[in-house]
């Protein structure tokens, strides 16, 4: 914990932040012997949610909340009007239309059932439909749709070819104990979209826009 | 009996039955504090820190017998009290029909009505400034700053890479910088 502790100061020594420094204790009140208390009183919420969770006999449920309620009548007092004109909706039903009921499952309200070709041509427009919605949610979100925007009027981009690039990335994932030493590609994009040289390595300034914006989204990082 | 010093021995004894309640109340009081600071610092109000915590608990009860240390434990907590804290924001803010953009003005004034608040103080400024931030960079920065909890670790528990993480952090100090300096 001490080493942990060590890394993180160090960390903002390195930045030569005010924070390195400051206190971390937490200024909030506390109820007293909050502590002590709240593992018993999450035991007692586990037993009780436990309780709840066991099926309740409906007729010992009612009888146990409302005595007098479990005794009344259960019957509709509504009325009714009388049925108008159904029975000509049903006299122009054929048999094979009439909706099934729970009793006879085999009613044929699904007559796609009987039909094997269109069971099979339905499974597959649901199977494709999937798979395009899978795309859809799999694609990242463009960094257009974000606020964030390439200034390439602050420097200009070149491209690299990919040896080089992917030396600086192997470098750059081993320098990572030396913290906030080293500019990360995270850095990069983040200094290069707000404009912000201070932490900039300059042998970052020749990776391609491109690339650079792609990392972006794809590793969603959160911009003022 | 000799009590069990490590989260593995904790998780072995948890799967019997009978032995639940005893190890879930080790685990619990072994956690709870760090948890609790974790969820404080993002809730602001001890009510609400007790509810997140008690939920945290619950859901650490029912999901513990599928744990399978892939992650340290603590990790694993960190991530559903994380959770739990988001969504208990998130059904506040729309209870209080709040937008996201004064939410954290709103958060300031619950500061401001703790007790013992005092704006002249570092140790408030710095949870002042903390309500300013964006989501993700508070989680980062209440994570990696009172926690000091390793990147590595964080990546874990927030689902963020750890270049990612490193940049918000760093992006969220300075932040916390301009406004207990006031440049903000």
């Amino acid at each position: 914990m001490e080493r942990r502790s060590a890394i993180c100061r160090q960390e903002l020594s390195d930045w030569g932040s005010l924070l390195t420094d400051s206190p971390r204790e937490m200024p909030y009140a506390l109820p007293a012997g909050y502590f002590e208390s709240v593992v018993l009183a999450t035991l007692q919420h586990i037993q009780e949610a436990d309780a709840d969770n066991r099926a309740p006999i409906p007729g010992r449920e009612i009888q146990l909340l409302a005595p007098r309620l479990a005794a009344a009548d259960r019957a509709m007092p509504f009325q009714a009007p009388p049925l108008v004109g159904l029975p000509r909706v049903t006299a122009s039903l054929r048999p094979a239309q009439t909706v099934s009921s729970p009793e006879d499952p085999k009613e044929t309200l699904p007559k796609i059932r009987q039909w094997k070709p269109l069971r099979v041509a339905a499974a597959w427009l649901l199977l494709g439909m999937a798979t395009w919605l899978l795309r859809l949610q799999t694609q990242p979100a463009a960094l257009q749709d974000t606020s964030l925007t390439l200034d390439t009027s602050l420097f200009p981009l070149e491209s690299v070819d990919e040896a080089s690039l992917t030396g600086y990335l192997a470098d750059t994932e081993a320098g990572s104990e030396r913290i906030g030493r080293e500019a990360s590609w995270e850095e990069a994009v983040q200094a290069i979209v707000l404009g912000d040289m201070t932490c900039l390595d300059s042998s970052l300034a020749a990776l391609p826009a491109a690339t650079l914006l792609a990392f972006a989204n794809e590793t969603s990082l959160s911009f003022p | 009996m000799v009590m069990p010093a490590n989260d593995e021995q904790l998780l072995e004894q948890f799967r019997e039955p009978s032995a639940r309640p005893r190890v879930f109340a080790l685990l619990a009081e072994k956690y709870s504090p760090r948890l609790y600071w974790h969820i404080r610092r993002l809730v602001v109000n001890h009510e609400d820190a007790n509810d997140v915590l008690q939920n945290t608990m619950m859901r650490a009860w029912n999901g513990l017998p599928q744990f399978r240390m892939d992650a340290r434990l603590y990790t694993w907590l960190y991530r559903i009290a994380t959770n739990e804290c988001l969504n208990f924001l998130e059904v506040k803010r729309k209870r209080m029909s709040v937008s996201l953009e004064d939410m954290p003005d709103r958060m300031a004034s619950q500061l401001h009505a703790e007790p013992g608040f005092d704006s002249q103080r570092l140790e408030w400024k710095i949870q002042l400034a903390i309500q300013q931030l964006p989501e993700k960079q508070k989680l980062v920065f209440t994570l990696r700053y009172f926690d000091e909890m390793p990147y590595e670790e964080m990546s874990r528990v927030l689902g963020t890479s750890v270049g990612a993480l490193k940049a918000s952090y760093h992006h969220a100090v300075k932040k916390v910088e301009r406004c207990i300096t006031g440049q903000d």
